[in-house]
């Protein structure tokens, strides 16, 4: 009834985690009875839980990501200490612990707080910079938050119900493979990272077509502030990359529930192709997390220098070559595993290459700097602080690029100080700099300063003296992951690293008081224009905090600084310009969808965890319900009538008088260039030539072809993991033994006749004929089935001749591949269902129709990939 | 006399040509500064070895390379920020200055010429040290020693001794070792830090690698890739020695009483925990190789191997 899952798994005897998760638990239960007794739960529930606004969403990403970044620093304190005694001793942690908490350290530290912050600021700012009301799909937004904070729940219920993962965050195989970790420890870092890898995933789908098809009236690509830039970089990658993550692990996770051979030691698996697959996706990662942080650092430079940012194109080239580039890479990873002499070598200097962009960027952040008039608010002490830091950072990653160096530091504490160097000094600076920089956009009343400047002093300081003793630890030979050790010159040094990690500790209390005061003293520290920073990008022309609209008219953009000379051109007159004609405003409705889907979605991961099959079943026949139901309802947006939008808008253009009025201490008049002048007078170029957001029905199918994009590169690894594994057949049936082209070669006419069959549908759909619409739907679905019922009896007809998935690591990859097909077509049936009767039911209505233009794209993409696998798998065979 | 093992006047070992140039002398010196905290400490920065030296050498050479860039970027970067700071009245303000052409050249050029100069560093020193070829210049014959990682202990075997050792390894002074790696199990990563290269070792699988000592002494070495719960206490001393101590050791180990049988290995394989130093008179023949292709005992009572696992191990093997 209940699988694995007993008395046994709450650890009982191990006081700390045991300590930490009851107090952590009653923590919780100590909140949400507060707020019970303070009545809030309805106001919660409609304004954040189910709320779709980008702002609340980028607001709560940030929340989670600071909760787990406390939650990652409590595991890196105890790392830190408990090297710094474990001299010649056991320390305080056993090492079953100890291993636990590096690998939930880094897990954590990557996935929920460098990712889920990137991802909460780019949510909050994204649309704003570009003038735009929502993101692409508003309540899929939802869905990512919720599938992240379900990975964060799984991910922490391991605390209190059995163990993490002791096996890194990287999970190499063999050693997360069930022979040499059979307890429940991989599984929960596996389908905690499913899950929010999917969230990501959508997040990625939702950005990339939010920033190419979402934007505001004459904002051309070249005229996008360039944090759009690097978010449209980073979601790229996410669609590119994350794909490759959710495939590997689920070979690992076929390897532990079904026995597959992927990467096992027996039967042909190869744990080498684990490394290779994994850094496929590590090594874009690191780009996604530091592509951000890159964006919110030359808005912050920019903004504090007063100027617009030096080399505005170098920029966009250098973060586009970084984004390509980053595919190129990933084997200096593994510089040690002994691919010869000649490939170290080229990905050695591939890996150099991204250095190039990289400090084209410092040397541009620079030359922004030149000339400038520098406000030394906290953004930009963060931003300067990176900038130092980051360039040493840089030097030493570049060390690793040269593979001789590599082969005596990989894997030593001169990485851990070198991937910190650049994550801490990178990335999360970039977070600070950007939550100091938007918080007052987004409550309405900046961060109290002193409290800041502390917390910057004790992180920047503490990051010296936690990491720079990691190098010297490094170059004598320490090398990561040590539970103790017994050489006496590395203790001092531990000694020191414990004491910065304590310095560290005051900075995050200094962060939290930061946040306490600045709440307490929010009246004196109102941001009364929604410009306190004297900004230059579209954000900063709203209220702060910005109506749920954002932009009551779109503004339209003739520049590359679009707010900077709307509002130098004020100042000039003294006055803002009339009011425009206020319209009445769609807006989408809220929606528990996300929040529900994650709830089946958490049921789901802890059943799977637990091998508790029913209550996987029932998880996932849950979250496909919720869908359903959103799918069915009538009414998606409201209209926010042009009165109350008129309202609105008057109330934010008074609070901007002062400012335009020169009223407002720091906020100068600069004069504007004759070229500009002549932009202002509403003759827009051109060639800029961007008319607005496009069309729903575009955006939608956009949006749909980018997923398909990455369900592309999903095969891709499955198919790649096909051609590595063919001809480890384990002395089992080889390809040429095994394959029935002529059955395989029917099963495809099926799937043929049945994209046909849907082309039909769109047709009959076309012309409005529900009659001929829902007969060829009824066809592609018959033969759909047909095509599903001959794959079904050819994988028993196999596993009956003793060639199951378990036989060889050549079955498992082709059970897999082939399987994965399997599964899409089954989804694609069971959706077929659902929006016939929505057809039916409803007629044809454009969310339908939208959505039959999705499912005809999702099956022939399905035919093209079957036509890929057939030639590839079936008529090449592949065979020795 | 020695060769450097990159072959090449420039770098040669401690060379007098290098040293004699001011920019090599200044490299040095740069060098040695930042080393100055590491003084008296032992680790990659003192090799014992010429591998571990040529690597030192590399590491300085580009570690120099860089800093000629990295440090006047981080001055500009404080004195920029000092000199334009908003309350300084004397600096200029240029409020509307956002492209250069050439300076947009020259930052685009600075980061690449780098890349091409250290670019050449990684070619050449990736070719020349390639951890499965002889050193070059130290090519002659070589001690051969087999290495299998185990859950969590060293294991080494002689094969032309026909002896083998726990979490020790004797080496003979100024010969080359040829180590073959593999594993029993989960993935580790050998790692001697004073004497240079790591490589990974991998069940079903062979690394090779060419390391040399050149001055007796014990040196730490360890596995660089975390392997599970033992792994703090998996590391072994490399006991270098002269000619005469290596043939006193190979003859005190033959003289040892227990044998590494296969029965002995299934013992040997079950995982264990800080394991004291051992040798064995004598070994099985064709045990590392059986290691490799799956066909000797296997750790964590996985039961023993069909014929099928062997095909599939031979396959996977090299």
């Amino acid at each position: 009834m209940l699988g694995k899952l007993s008395w046994s798994a709450i650890p009982f005897n191990e006081p700390i985690p045991l300590v930490t998760s009851i107090a952590v638990v009653a923590v919780i239960v100590a909140v949400l009875l507060w707020i019970t007794v303070k009545g809030w739960w309805p106001y919660l529930w409609a304004e954040w839980i189910t709320s779709v606004d980008h702002k609340r969403i980028g607001v709560m990403y940030c929340l989670l990501a600071m909760v787990m970044l406390v939650r990652g620093f409590a595991d890196a304190i105890m790392m830190r200490s408990q090297q710094a005694v474990a001299f010649h001793s056991g320390g305080y942690l056993p090492p079953d612990h100890y291993d636990q908490i590096f690998s939930a350290h880094g897990t954590i530290m990557i996935f929920f707080v460098a990712m889920t912050f990137v991802i909460g600021l780019m949510n909050f700012v994204v649309p704003l910079q570009l003038g735009i009301r929502d993101v692409a799909f508003p309540t899929f937004n939802s869905v990512s938050l919720w599938l992240a904070a379900s990975g964060v729940l799984l991910t922490n219920a391991s605390l209190l119900i059995g163990n993490f993962s002791r096996a890194g965050w990287m999970g190499y195989p063999p050693l997360s493979e069930l022979a040499f970790s059979p307890d429940v420890g991989v599984d929960y870092y596996l389908w905690a990272l499913q899950i929010s890898g999917i969230g990501t995933l959508v997040t990625g789908v939702n950005f990339v077509t939010t920033i190419l098809k979402m934007r505001a009236p004459g904002m051309n690509l070249m005229r996008m502030p360039v944090f759009c830039w690097t978010a449209l970089a980073a979601n790229l990658l996410i669609v590119a990359a994350f794909p490759v993550l959710t495939a590997t692990l689920a070979m690992l996770l076929l390897d532990r529930y079904l026995g597959f051979h992927f990467f096992t030691t027996t039967m042909g698996g190869n744990p080498m192709m684990y490394v290779n697959l994994f850094w496929t996706w590590g090594h874009p990662e690191v780009y996604i997390l530091i592509l951000p942080a890159f964006g919110v650092f030359s808005e912050v430079v920019s903004t504090f220098s007063g100027k617009p940012l030096f080399g505005y194109r170098s920029m966009v080239v250098a973060t586009m070559a970084i984004c390509i580039i980053s595919f190129t890479v990933w084997l200096h990873h593994f510089f040690t595993m002994g691919a010869g002499a000649d490939v170290n070598a080229v990905f050695g200097i591939m890996s150099m290459i991204i250095a190039v962009p990289t400090g084209v960027k410092i040397f541009n952040w620079l030359f922004t700097m030149w000339g400038g008039r520098l406000r030394f608010e906290l953004p930009l002490m963060w931003a300067i602080a990176f900038m130092i830091t980051f360039v040493i950072g840089g030097m030493t990653g570049v060390l690793f690029a040269v593979p001789p160096v590599d082969f005596i530091l990989h894997n030593s504490l001169f990485l851990i100080a070198h991937f910190h160097n650049v994550i801490i000094g990178g990335v999360l600076f970039g977070a600070f700099a950007g939550y100091t920089y938007w918080f007052p956009k987004a409550f309405g009343f900046k961060l109290d300063e002193w409290w800041g400047k502390a917390a910057f002093w004790f992180w920047v300081v503490g990051f010296y003296v936690a990491f720079m003793p990691l190098y010297v630890l490094g170059l004598e030979g320490m090398t990561r992951r040590m539970q103790h050790y017994d050489v006496a010159e590395w203790r001092p040094w531990l000694i020191v690293a414990a004491f910065g990690a304590l310095l560290i500790l005051c900075g995050i209390g200094s962060q939290i008081m930061q946040l306490a005061v600045s709440i307490r003293d929010r009246i004196a520290l109102l941001d009364r224009t929604g410009d306190p920073w004297d900004g230059r990008t579209l954000e900063w022309i709203t209220a702060s905090p910005p109506d749920a609209f954002n932009f009551a008219v779109l503004p339209d953009v003739t520049g590359e600084e679009a707010y900077w000379e709307v509002k130098q051109r004020a100042i000039a007159r003294g006055r803002a310009r009339p009011a425009p004609q206020y319209q009445a405003i769609e807006m989408p409705h809220n929606s528990p969808t996300g929040f529900v889907t994650a709830l089946f979605a958490v049921v789901t991961g802890f059943a799977m965890i637990w091998h508790i099959w029913w209550l996987a079943a029932v998880g996932i026949a849950g979250a496909f319900a919720t869908f359903v139901v959103f799918a069915w309802r009538d009414q998606a947006e409201y209209e926010l009538p042009a009165e109350e939008v008129a309202l609105a808008d008057t109330l934010r253009r008074e609070a901007r008088e002062a400012l335009y009025a020169g009223r407002e201490p720091g906020i100068h008049a600069v004069q504007v260039p004759e070229k500009e002048e002549a932009a202002a007078i509403g003759i827009r170029d051109p060639r800029a030539g961007f008319p607005g957001p496009a069309s729903r029905r575009i955006i939608t199918g956009y949006g749909f072809w980018i997923f398909l994009l990455s369900d592309f590169v999903m095969f891709s690894a499955f198919y790649s993991a096909y051609a590595v594994l063919v001809h480890a057949t384990a002395g089992g049936p080889r390809p040429v033994d095994l394959f029935d082209k002529r059955t395989v070669a029917v099963e495809t006419a099926c799937l043929l006749i049945s994209s046909f069959a849907c082309g039909m549908a769109s047709v009959a759909t076309y012309v409005r004929n529900m009659l001929w619409t829902q007969i060829a739907y009824v066809a592609t679905g018959l033969f759909g089935l047909a095509f599903l019922a001959i794959e079904v009896s050819e994988f028993a007809r196999m596993i009956t001749q003793g060639a199951g998935p378990q036989r060889s690591a050549f079955l498992s990859s082709f059970f897999a591949l082939v399987g994965c097909h399997g599964l899409h077509v089954t989804v694609g049936l069971l959706w077929l269902g659902t929006m016939m009767a929505q057809f039916f039911t409803k007629g044809f209505r454009p969310s339908i129709l939208r959505r039959g233009l999705c499912f005809s794209l999702f099956w022939h993409a399905l035919d093209i990939i079957w036509i890929g696998i057939f030639t590839n798998v079936y008529l090449l065979e592949l065979a020795p | 006399m020695r060769r450097g093992v990159l072959g090449c006047r420039l770098f040669k070992d401690g060379g007098p040509a290098a040293a004699k140039q001011p920019f090599f002398r200044s490299m040095r010196l740069t060098a040695a500064i930042a080393a100055a905290p590491l003084a008296g400490c032992t680790g990659v920065l003192t090799p014992h070895g010429p591998v571990g030296a040529a690597e030192r050498l590399v590491l300085f050479d580009a570690t120099a390379i860089m800093l000629a860039i990295v440090v006047p970027v981080i001055v500009a970067i404080a004195a920029f920020a000092f000199w334009f700071r908003s309350s300084n009245r004397r600096a200029f303000y240029w409020p509307h200055w956002e492209f250069s052409g050439t300076l947009e050249l020259i930052v685009w050029s600075i980061p690449t010429l780098v890349i091409v100069f250290l670019g050449g560093i990684a070619w050449y020193g990736s070719r020349a040290l390639d951890p499965f070829l002889p050193i070059r210049g130290f090519e002659a014959n070589p001690v051969e020693v087999e290495v299998v990682a185990l859950d969590w202990k060293w294991l080494f075997i002689y094969p032309d001794e026909r002896i083998a050792s726990i979490n020790t390894l004797a080496v003979p002074i100024g010969q080359p070792i040829h180590f073959r790696l593999t594993s029993s199990g989960v993935m580790n990563s050998f790692l001697v830090p004073e004497l240079g290269t790591q490589i990974y070792e991998m069940a079903g699988m062979t690394s090779q690698l060419y390391l040399e000592a050149d001055e007796p002494g014990t040196y730490r070495g360890l596995s660089a890739n975390f392997s599970g719960d033992g792994f703090s206490d998996m590391h072994f001393d490399v006991r270098a020695m002269s000619a005469d101590d290596y043939a006193k050791w190979l003859a005190d180990a033959k003289a040892s009483s227990a044998a590494l049988d296969r029965n002995a290995y299934a013992e040997l394989v079950k995982p264990s925990e800080n394991v004291p130093p051992t040798v064995y008179r004598a070994v099985e023949p064709g045990l590392f190789k059986s290691i490799v292709n799956g066909t000797a005992p296997q750790p964590l009572n996985a039961s023993a191997p069909s014929a099928q696992d062997l095909f599939a191990a031979t396959c996977r093997g090299n």
